[in-house]
């Protein structure tokens, strides 16, 4: 799922394989019977049964939901689920995309970190922008320290060129990986922007219209309250979310940083006698 | 994953939307049912209990706080299967095409239902029509296709549990995340990119999502102090402090009630059949006095703590009319002119309740104006919107309003706002101690008969569509 479904057009090979052919021989009557259903229907005769019973029940709201703005109903039911999956779910796979690859150009050319974020940042409102300004003391650090290649012990420690290439320059000495793979550092980084980024947006998404005060005059009339904090409290939100994750990035980095000399020492320690035994 | 939260949300959603439309006691009146065309679909309805009294309130909090927490996880879960909307061939068989088609249902209602939901707790009315008919219909066409998509996928779902151990997935790092193994169901990627989040990573931000929202939002329901806490619920703020300092539905102003209609003028008219009084704010007061702290809980989730109330039993009530035991149910009719819910039927149970009461006072002041002076309503359980405020009338064992029942020259309309159909004027001048069948107990002094006075034509209202002037604000939701 995380690795998953790149929005943005049909994905090859993701139609079903072909119906299963019947469990068992048509040895009898009814065994072509139900062969020859599955050939007309494609699925079981209990697919066929449960989905009807479903559209009954369906068919019996429907009518009555239908029976007010018809046209703007429909509208409303077929618009949500393509608006969705045409608008809303290519819109967030390509922010996160374009998130990804601002970062890594950003580092590709050894730019600091944060203009890739002023990159990003002209997307946003500005309180945003600045809410994350804390963060920007971490990320741009790493070029300054011992390389981040070292920083996580897993998986690839060898993947990050330690050039000043752009991206695609994976170094051919590497050892096998799965395309493209980025190093840790910059997935915690990513990470870090993308996981208070999605919980603002999942905010602004569900109080999009006291937020908007799209019912400005109605709500205030109605309640007796103001209408007009909840734009600056979303903001207040975001920074708090932004700032949280800046603070988790440095301390994560600082204790990185504290345990990369102690590990490289030992490392250095435990291959160090090797050479001098051989000698 | 997502699926199992949503196989066990879903249904708690669906059915405490059920009872919340059985709280209004549909099948008693008309002027408490927004979806008379129901049919077979109001078939579980019942007679809602005043015990226990924070009943609706729990209900209707749990039912608007679990809907918005679930919308992270409904996103994800599309967002899991996003690829099968784009499967080609589009249609592979008659069997398939069905699927599909069960599937629109599915998820188009799922959004419906959300949207027109999440719409409606922050008065926000731009979906095409009443919000209760197309949140209740949508809700069933959402769970036809929903109970279909449970039986057929099941199976599936237990495979995809069972095919990973979700401890050992909590302990595997992005580092080591692989991708799916191919299978049937045409969801794995097949040239996956190199992950950059785990398994328990992306259940984690889901989850975190959906924490954030109930941390922003479920303070509106629990109140006291923490209702500050939601800060972008639509409920966060107390209207001012002191003892009228709580939640308010729907202001004097928001419904276009004046001071005048409430007040020097302001009249009751107690029935029963024939038997009618007409009682004056300080009539009410020299009636025995009671107490009950109860909540009040809104549709839209939000709800008050306990408040205080002070007034007269509904059953004392009854007792002036001839009611000395066994109560039937009311009709309560308020001041308030256009839009819905203005008249409420209570069931008997509700009008024999002690606690029940016609409130005067709430925490030790006087009601103010936007909590329903000078009397209103208040029933345990009872959604707030059938707690009517202003209330101008309480006919006994009436369940449609007396003018639409009796004829014209019944129900006379207390607030000096019109003249009666024999040129006298509404309102004080026709008071006199002309009682028809003065009723045993009747209070001394502000007797009077209701002359004939208005016309059906004020209370054609509740059983109608909403008047097009209020439509896109006043058919909505109220509490």
């Amino acid at each position: 799922m995380t690795s998953g479904p790149r929005p943005g057009g049909p994905v090859p090979g993701s139609g079903d394989p072909a119906p299963r052919p019947p469990r068992r021989a048509p040895r009898s009557w009814s065994g072509r019977a139900a062969r020859l259903f599955r050939a007309l229907y494609g699925e079981s005769p209990l697919h066929l049964l449960v989905l009807l019973a479903s559209f009954v029940v369906c068919g019996y709201a429907a009518a009555r939901l239908l029976e007010g703005d018809w046209l703007g109903i429909v509208e409303w039911f077929v618009g949500a689920a393509v608006i969705h999956d045409l608008v809303f779910v290519p819109l967030y796979g390509s922010t996160d995309w374009v998130l990804h690859r601002g970062l890594r150009t950003g580092r590709g050319r050894d730019l600091s970190v944060g203009q890739a974020r002023e990159r990003r940042a002209g997307q946003e409102p500005p309180d945003a922008a600045s809410a994350r300004e804390p963060s920007a003391q971490p990320p741009a650090a790493p070029p300054s320290g011992p390389p981040p290649s070292s920083e996580t012990p897993p998986a690839q420690p060898s993947a990050e060129p330690p050039s000043n290439q752009p991206p695609p320059a994976q170094p051919p000495s590497a050892k096998p990986q799965p395309a493209q793979a980025p190093s840790a550092p910059r997935i915690a980084l990513v990470n870090h922007i993308r996981v208070p980024a999605f919980l603002s947006l999942l905010l602004l998404l569900v109080y999009w219209p006291l937020i908007r005060e799209r019912s400005g005059p109605v709500y205030a009339v109605t309640t007796r309250l103001s209408p007009g904090v909840f734009l600056g409290r979303w903001l207040l939100v975001t920074a708090v979310l932004f700032a949280v994750s800046a603070l988790l990035f440095a301390v994560r980095w600082w204790r990185g940083r504290d345990a990369r000399p102690r590990r490289a020492r030992r490392a250095r320690r435990r291959t160090a006698p090797a050479p001098r035994t051989q000698e | 994953v997502f699926g199992l939260v949503l196989l066990c949300g879903l249904p708690l959603m669906f059915l405490t939307g059920l009872l919340s439309y059985a709280s209004y006691n549909p099948d008693l009146s008309p002027v408490n049912d927004k979806t008379p065309a129901k049919g077979l679909l109001g078939f579980y309805l019942f007679a809602w209990p005043t015990h226990p009294y924070w009943l609706y309130r729990v209900n209707q909090g749990v039912h608007v706080t679990l809907g918005i927490v679930l919308v992270p996880v409904l996103l994800a879960k599309l967002w899991s299967v996003i690829p099968r909307f784009f499967a080609w061939p589009p249609l592979r068989s008659l069997g398939h095409a069905l699927d599909r088609l069960s599937l629109l249902l599915l998820v188009g209602g799922a959004l419906f239902e959300f949207l027109t939901g999440l719409l409606n707790v922050q008065l926000d009315y731009v979906f095409p029509g009443s919000f209760y008919p197309l949140h209740f219909y949508g809700a069933w066409v959402f769970f036809g296709a929903f109970l279909a998509h449970v039986a057929l996928r099941f199976p599936r779902m237990l495979r995809g549990l069972r095919g990973r151990d979700l401890r050992a997935e909590l302990r595997t790092p992005t580092s080591r995340t692989e991708p799916e193994p191919p299978d049937d169901s045409g969801l794995v990627a097949t040239h996956p990119s190199a992950p950059t989040m785990s398994r328990r990573g992306a259940l984690g931000m889901v989850g975190l999502g959906s924490l954030t929202l109930l941390a922003v939002t479920v303070g509106q329901s629990i109140g006291g102090p923490l209702r500050r806490t939601a800060v972008l619920a639509p409920r966060g703020r107390n209207p001012g402090s002191g003892p009228n300092g709580f939640q308010i539905n729907k202001s004097a102003e928001a419904v276009h009630l004046t001071a005048q209609d409430l007040g020097e003028a302001w009249r009751l008219t107690v029935a029963s059949g024939d038997r009618r009084i007409t009682l004056t704010l300080e009539d009410l007061q020299r009636l025995a006095q009671h107490r009950s702290a109860l909540p009040i809980a809104c549709v839209e989730g939000w709800s008050t703590q306990d408040q205080a109330w002070e007034g007269v039993r509904l059953r004392d009530l009854a007792r002036l009319v001839g009611h000395d035991t066994d109560p039937p149910g009311v009709f309560v009719e308020s001041v308030q002119r256009s839009g819905p819910f203005r008249a409420a039927a209570l069931r008997d149970n509700q009008v024999r309740d002690p606690r029940s009461l016609l409130a005067l006072r709430v925490n030790g002041a006087p009601l103010s104006h936007d909590h329903g002076h000078p009397a209103r309503v208040i029933v345990p359980g009872a959604p707030g919107v059938m707690n009517t405020k202003w209330v101008r009338s309480l006919t006994f064992g009436a369940t449609e309003p007396p003018s639409a029942a009796a004829g014209p020259a019944h129900a006379g309309l207390p607030d000096g706002t019109g003249t009666a159909r024999d040129g006298t004027p509404a309102g004080p001048a026709r008071r006199g101690p002309t009682a028809q069948n003065p009723a045993p107990g009747t209070p001394p002094s502000g007797v009077s008969a209701a002359g004939p006075a208005h016309a059906a034509a004020q209370f054609s209202g509740p059983t109608a569509p909403a008047p097009p002037d209020s439509g896109s604000t006043g058919t909505g939701s109220r509490t």
